[in-house]
């Protein structure tokens, strides 16, 4: 594949915007990004460090399609961006799985959460429909 | 400046392809462009930052499924404008909407309560006849256009008045509610409004022939 020049030239103001707006799609690399860049502490310019980009390519990046799951297809996104951005790869992957990783843990940590409180919920609800029978009992004495 | 059919396509095959900075690229390619071309449309447009993001969000959608576009359709770049344009009506009704809950009783009333009560808007849409207005647009885009163009009720009531030809101070004035005013206090502020007025549409393409 034909290699693309790496372009640093400073993105507009509406790119660095649309940039933030992608956070919330699954879709997109903004979303592991930040979350690496807030799990890690670290800023642009750090994060631009710690990749092996120019700061300037950021929401570049950030706007670019997450790599698909699958294996073979994952190590063929991260190297395409690799060579796009004159990145290091590795460190994108890394970034990447230590993401995955933790909403991992946050999702089972949830269930977990909701499963112990469960019981409780269960209980309360008995209770309330006793209640109920209870006050309906009263009505048809 | 908008981008040649050519640039828009290479990219665009790059989406259909999966690549993974194509979405950026995408994006980038088209972002600025879109926004200066619904800027260019919509000059008075009263919240600025509306339209940078329904134009992010119309192309954060698009690259998820570029698939929604059908060559046969037309040219992709008209595609996107009409999806951003769409949305952008949509986004103004809903903060229209919001607005009038703010605004008092008797200022509701002259604005619409609902989509099938247009007849001041349509009747100004007809004779204004904006030129900038994509072909086979419908009398209801229309007439949401005209909202944005133009958001203030009583200015489109005096719109139609100078449209069919109105030239009473008189009649301008109770629709400014100013009668209270001195005569001429009122007839200084509808000049001003008309004024205004013959330049927005002008802005928009449109000729006001107040005298036929």
């Amino acid at each position: 594949m034909e290699e693309k020049s790496v372009s640093t030239n400073k993105p507009s103001s509406a790119l660095a915007r649309a940039a933030q707006r992608a956070v919330s799609h699954e879709f997109f690399l903004a979303g592991i990004l930040r979350e690496y860049q807030q799990a890690n502490q670290l800023d642009d310019e750090a994060l631009a460090k710690s990749l092996g980009c120019h700061i300037n390519d950021l929401p570049r990046l950030a706007l670019c399609r997450r790599p698909a799951t699958e294996q073979k297809v994952f190590i063929q996104d991260i190297e395409h961006l690799a060579r796009r951005f004159h990145l290091h790869g590795d460190q994108l992957a890394s970034a990447i799985r230590q993401v995955d990783s933790l909403r991992a843990l946050r999702q089972q940590l949830t269930s977990t959460r909701n499963a112990q409180q469960m019981p409780g919920i269960l209980r309360a609800a008995r209770d309330r429909d006793q209640d109920s029978a209870d006050s309906l009992e009263e009505l048809d004495d | 400046m908008r981008p040649s059919a050519y640039q828009v396509n290479v990219i665009y095959q790059r989406l259909l392809a999966h690549e993974a900075d194509a979405p950026g690229d995408f994006i980038e390619l088209l972002l600025d462009p879109l926004i200066e071309e619904l800027r260019r449309r919509f000059p008075a447009l009263p919240l600025p930052d509306l339209i940078i993001d329904v134009v992010t969000d119309t192309l954060l959608a698009f690259v998820q499924s570029p698939n929604s576009y059908q060559m046969e359709r037309g040219d992709l770049w008209k595609y996107l404008l009409m999806d951003a344009w769409g949305d952008l009506l949509n986004e103004w009704d809903k903060e229209q909407r919001r607005r009038a809950k703010e605004v008092p009783f008797n200022l509701v009333a002259h604005d619409r309560s609902d989509r099938n009560s247009n007849v001041v808007e349509e009747e100004v849409m007809q004779r204004l006849g904006m030129t900038f207005l994509p072909e086979g647009m419908d009398t209801q885009t229309a007439v949401s256009h005209l909202y944005i163009a133009i958001p203030d009720p009583r200015d489109r009531q005096v719109l139609l008045l100078m449209y069919n030809g109105e030239r009473r101070t008189s009649a301008f004035a109770t629709v400014l509610g100013i009668e209270h005013l001195p005569i001429e206090v009122q007839r200084q502020r509808v000049k001003q409004v008309k004024d205004r007025l013959r330049l927005r549409v002008k802005r928009y393409g449109g000729k006001i022939r107040e005298h036929q």
